[in-house]
């Protein structure tokens, strides 16, 4: 039978793969290329980084958004590095004891260096305190004092003493010691009397004894008031004494590293704070510094008491430490849990108690960060608990505040810290995916204040001369940096066409860096293996197929289960509705073209088309749309005289996993046509693509899967030179077919239409044309949509001889 | 002074004198640091002051709580359980300190007048030790529970404890009229602490005698390996014996019992002021 008018021409093979010229890229290997410093065709997004790293202004933090493996983050690293290199180096933040408020630490500014600076100063001074304190108090002029004072008062106390205990004695009477108190008793020659001795006494000596020992204990009570009064002021003196000793141990040293710090007021007060505390404190600070005795468990007790180390309450907690200068930092948090992001406090066990003091204050990410960038995983930071609300909450605020994850929420209500809050002066840059981006713009209202600069990277880049040599650059910077082999110019060619066929079009380059960087590590292993020296456009090749190799099992189980007629596929012969349609199953980074047979069965109806796979619940919302569309270009292009008195059924055959897509609906309208017409479809021919309601061809995605995988079947099933694959016409350009592809196409074996619309689509699957309607609008004999619209009239004429429409017979039954 | 030379400060127990009054710790610190420096054996012996239980039977006693300072009853039953419970607490102390420095150690407790119980259970080598007299809001009340009064009039060699229980700097005197020359400085070279090279020597009085004394102290403590420093006292007194001991930072006054100017009530009116140690030699 001779081809039809309208049958589209085959494509050349030329059209189904652009190679690389490997004589154009203008070298031998990699290692003559100069590397590539800048992200190839990222422009726009480095132009927005530029903007966004530029501008000083709240608010402007960036979000760079792009697949993943397109290299943002490095992209990000590099420019946010070279940014911060050459901007001031921000303070130093300590936290010390608030003396006051033990529970709200302080939190001080120093310039880089002088907060690592304090603390030494600090620490060296705390060890001189350590024993010029002691030192002090053991000197031969404290003891004088110490002495003077409470010689004085003892001899006052052994005055009143001895007043009370004369006048006790002289009436008979002593004062005695007891477990629990003082007892006064009637004494004779040093011994208590005996309760015998004391009942033979005379009544009236009893009765002098009694009465006296009554007035004696009103004595003895005012002496023990006027004592204990007296003994107030000896320790007021002595804690006056110990003030004026520790000031002269003291005050010269921190007077002397006051002056250190004169040009810093907060540091000035601090310190005079310490002095005060000090001075106060001494007593309490000699006591508890002393060494333990060897009681068991005292040294224990006392270091879970803190008391083995009273002097920590004036130790520097040295929180950000700029010491190292280099510019404004650089930080990236990789584990962006709400502590890691905005510090913590840290709690020390006591008695089965924890806590906790301004020494166990943890940085965070933002105060390493602060004065500087913090570069953050978007999707890590959104899957840590609260860790979302919390940089947003410091990014508002402007402020970082440590605060316990429990106190936030309310959930303890014990006494912790509240640090002072530090104020925050940094950018963020959030690194993510498009989906991310757009989902937080819509529905976190505080996402385009806080984060006004995208960075929007671009999956590919168009390919021409000039960027296949910027790509050879870029190749020749991965492998530098990987410590790769030298690739020879045809094999950077051949990784450049890989490149095409992972953005799927042969007129651009994918800019995902990393499973390229992957083919490249790989084919230096092979190349290594071979004892080469240099990667050549084999080692590349071999890299590609056996990464498909390895990812290829499901790929090989589905051509298996074909040839084994547990699938059924025809790759030959004729059918009436039924056709070979075409889908891609992606498995991560790997995705291979799966044929699958699609069935229509007419009968009369009411002009539906019936998905079997939506009515089921496998089938998705784009493929339903796609079925619809059909309707309306059968109502459109049979219906405008009559009714359709069709219903139309489609099914997936075999398949059990639900279809989604509309890139079978060129194939489902054929399919349901040749129902219609009852025209075979040639089964050696598989279709993709979708189409409009006026039956134009629209482009798929996955051509290039798609296509292999159904010569991959006919491969197997055995090539006999009829068996091809029609593509819509816009999915020329994405064509980067396998070599074996090319080749078959090369030697006639298999071909590839590209057709524009359905008309096109039938000529290629029947082999015959479809028709074209004459001047009166009627399509010629014999022709398939001739066909078509006689059956479409007899269905209708079928539906007039029941004397009702369709619906009106139902409604009645 | 040359017979100095054989005269032995030997000592079987240290005895820490224990009672309610609340000083047990400083007694039992003391104790066993002394022991230790000795190389003694350590027992506790805890009175219970026959005087208290007349106390508590007499229809007219007065009693006062420490804490409140308010007049409050006073019984035997009372009194039985608290001297158990102060016996067992200075026990526990005891055994507790004594363990920890490797001493072997013993307890008991004895009811009686404390000079009476004091004689009668130690032996002319043992060492006594007390505690100070307890203090109620600065006050020496309780006459050191009568044990100090009572320690001070038995014959034995007496340590009267402070809190701080450091022995290792001690200021000797020595009297050229004592017959306890040699043990005092032997008990002195004993209590040195190791590795000390200095021995401070406070020589009473005046004249010839005074000065033959002080060379044969000289020369006795550097055959013993010490360097003497030596200092006089002309006018002895307790207060000037206390500000000495003071002045030169020292943490035991070594003293013989025959001193003239702690005869009679000399001793008491000593341990009463003083407020470190004090052991009296005899």
């Amino acid at each position: 039978m001779a081809e039809p008018a309208r049958l589209p021409s085959p494509l050349p093979a030329e059209a189904l793969y652009r190679t690389c010229d490997a004589a154009g890229l203008g070298f031998v290997t990699t290692d003559e290329l100069v590397p590539l410093d800048e992200a190839l065709g990222q422009d726009r997004a480095v132009e927005a980084v530029g903007f966004g790293l530029g501008i000083r202004r709240p608010g402007y933090n960036i979000v760079a958004i792009g697949p993943p493996g397109i290299g943002k983050r490095s992209l990000i690293d590099r420019h946010v590095r070279t940014h911060a290199a050459s901007e001031p180096t921000p303070a130093d933040w300590v936290y010390v004891n608030n003396f006051a408020e033990p529970h709200k630490p302080r939190a001080l500014s120093l310039p880089p260096g002088r907060g690592s600076a304090l603390k030494r100063d600090i620490q060296a001074l705390i060890e001189e305190l350590r024993t010029a304190l002691p030192a002090a108090f053991e000197s031969d002029d404290y003891r004088a004092r110490r002495q003077t004072i409470d010689g004085s008062f003892k001899q006052r106390h052994d005055q009143i003493f001895r007043q009370i205990e004369h006048e006790a004695k002289e009436r008979g009477i002593g004062i005695i010691r007891t477990p629990v108190g003082l007892a006064l008793a009637p004494m004779r020659n040093d011994e208590v009397l005996a309760p015998e001795a004391f009942h033979k006494l005379p009544e009236e000596e009893r009765n002098r004894l009694t009465l006296e020992m009554g007035q004696v204990q009103e004595k003895l009570q005012a002496a023990l008031e006027q004592a204990a009064k007296l003994e107030g002021e000896r320790r007021e003196r002595v804690r006056e004494l110990h003030r004026e000793v520790t000031r002269n141990a003291i005050g010269y040293r921190l007077d002397a590293l006051a002056r250190g710090y004169a040009d810093l007021p907060a540091v000035v007060a601090h310190l005079e704070v310490v002095e005060r505390d000090l001075v106060d404190n001494a007593e309490t600070l000699l006591a508890q510094s002393a060494p333990p005795s060897d009681a068991p468990g005292e040294a224990l007790a006392r270091r879970a008491l803190g008391e083995a180390r009273p002097f920590d309450r004036y130790q520097v907690n040295l929180l950000v430490d700029r010491s190292a200068g280099g510019g404004a930092p650089v930080v990236s948090e990789d584990h962006p849990m709400v502590q890691n992001l905005i510090g913590r406090i840290e709690y020390r066990p006591m008695f089965g108690n924890l806590v906790t003091d301004f020494s166990l204050i943890k940085p965070g990410a933002l105060h390493q960060a602060n004065g500087g960038y913090l570069v953050l995983d978007a999707r890590r930071v959104l899957m840590q608990p609260f860790a979302w609300e919390e940089l947003k909450r410091a990014l508002r605020a402007r402020q970082v505040q440590i605060r316990s994850l429990a106190d936030s929420l309310g959930l303890v209500s014990t006494v912790t810290l509240q640090p002072e809050p530090i104020p925050l002066d940094l950018k963020v840059v959030l690194t993510g995916d498009r989906l991310l981006h757009y989902l937080l713009a819509e529905l976190d209202p505080d996402y385009g204040e806080l984060f006004k600069v995208a960075a929007d990277f671009e999956d590919d880049l168009p390919r021409g001369a000039g960027s296949e040599a910027g790509y050879a650059r870029l190749i020749a910077s991965i492998a530098r940096r990987e410590g790769l082999l030298a690739l020879d110019a045809p094999a950077v060619a051949r990784a450049i066409e890989h490149g095409a066929r992972l953005a799927g079009d042969h007129a651009k380059i994918t800019a995902h860096l990393e499973p390229m960087a992957d083919l490249l590590r790989e084919a230096d292993h092979l190349a290594r293996g071979d004892a080469s020296t240099r990667i050549g456009a084999a080692d590349v090749q071999r890299a590609i197929d056996r990464q498909q190799r390895r990812a290829g099992r499901l790929r090989e189980r589905a051509l298996e289960r074909i040839a084994n007629g547990t699938v059924l596929i025809d790759t030959a012969g004729e059918r009436v509705g039924q056709v070979n349609g075409l889908s891609v199953i992606p498995l991560g980074g790997f995705a291979f073209g799966h044929p699958s047979r699609i069935t229509a069965r007419v009968r009369l109806g009411r002009g539906q088309v019936i998905d079997i796979e939506r009515e089921v619940k496998l089938g998705g919302p784009l493929h339903s749309k796609g079925v619809l569309i059909l309707a309306g270009f059968l109502g459109g292009r049979f219906g405008r005289e009559r009714p359709l008195a069709l219903s139309a059924s489609l099914v997936f055959e075999q398949s059990y996993g639900g279809v989604e897509g509309d890139s079978a609906s060129m194939a489902e309208l054929c399919a349901i046509l040749s129902a219609l017409a009852e025209v075979p479809i040639r089964q050696g021919i598989a279709i993709t693509g979708s189409v409009n309601q006026h039956g134009a061809a629209q482009p798929i995605g996955g051509v290039n899967e798609k296509i292999e995988g159904f010569f991959d079947v006919c491969r197997q099933a055995g090539l006999d030179g009829r068996q091809g694959v029609a593509i819509p016409e816009a999915n020329r350009r994405h064509l980067m077919l396998r070599r074996d592809v090319v080749e078959a196409v090369a030697a006639g074996k298999f071909f590839i239409h590209a057709v524009s619309d359905v008309d096109q689509a039938l000529a290629v699957l029947t082999g015959r044309d479809p028709g074209t309607r004459d001047s009166e609008g009627r399509y010629g004999a014999g022709t398939l949509y001739r066909r078509v619209e006689e059956a479409l009239v007899k269905l209708a004429a079928t539906v007039r001889e029941f004397g009702a429409s369709p619906e009106t017979k139902e409604r009645a039954s | 002074m040359t017979r100095a030379e054989d005269v032995e400060f030997r000592v079987a127990r240290v005895i820490a004198a224990l009672d309610a009054s609340g000083g047990d710790i400083a007694t039992v610190g003391a104790a066993v640091e002394f022991a230790a420096r000795l190389g003694a054996e350590v027992a506790g012996l805890f009175i219970e002051d026959a005087n208290l239980f007349r106390l508590a039977a007499l229809p007219v006693t007065r009693h006062l709580a420490l804490r409140s300072q308010a007049p409050s009853a006073f019984d035997a039953a009372r009194l039985e359980a608290d001297l158990r419970a102060g016996a067992a607490r200075a026990e526990a102390e005891l055994g507790a300190a004594a363990t920890r420095r490797g001493l072997r150690w013993s307890f008991r407790v004895v009811r009686g007048l404390p000079a009476a119980e004091l004689t009668a259970a130690t032996v002319v080598e043992d060492v006594l030790v007390v505690g100070p007299p307890p203090r109620v809001s600065g006050l020496p009340l309780g006459l050191g529970g009568a044990l100090a009064l009572a320690a001070c009039r038995c014959t034995r060699t007496l340590l009267m404890a402070t809190a701080s229980a450091r022995i290792g700097r001690p200021l000797v005197v020595l009297d050229a009229g004592s017959a306890l020359t040699a043990r005092v400085l032997t008990a002195a070279a004993r209590l040195a602490a190791p590795g000390q090279a200095e021995v401070a020597l406070l020589i009473l009085g005046g004249g010839r005698e005074a000065a033959l004394l002080e060379q044969d102290a000289a020369a006795w403590l550097s055959r013993r390996g010490f360097r003497p420093l030596i200092g006089r006292l002309e006018r002895p007194s307790a207060t000037a014996l206390l500000g000495r001991m003071h002045a030169g930072g020292h943490d035991v006054l070594v003293l013989p019992a025959d001193l003239p100017s702690i005869a009679e009530d000399g001793l008491e009116a000593l341990m009463t002021a003083a407020d470190g140690q004090v052991l009296v030699v005899r």
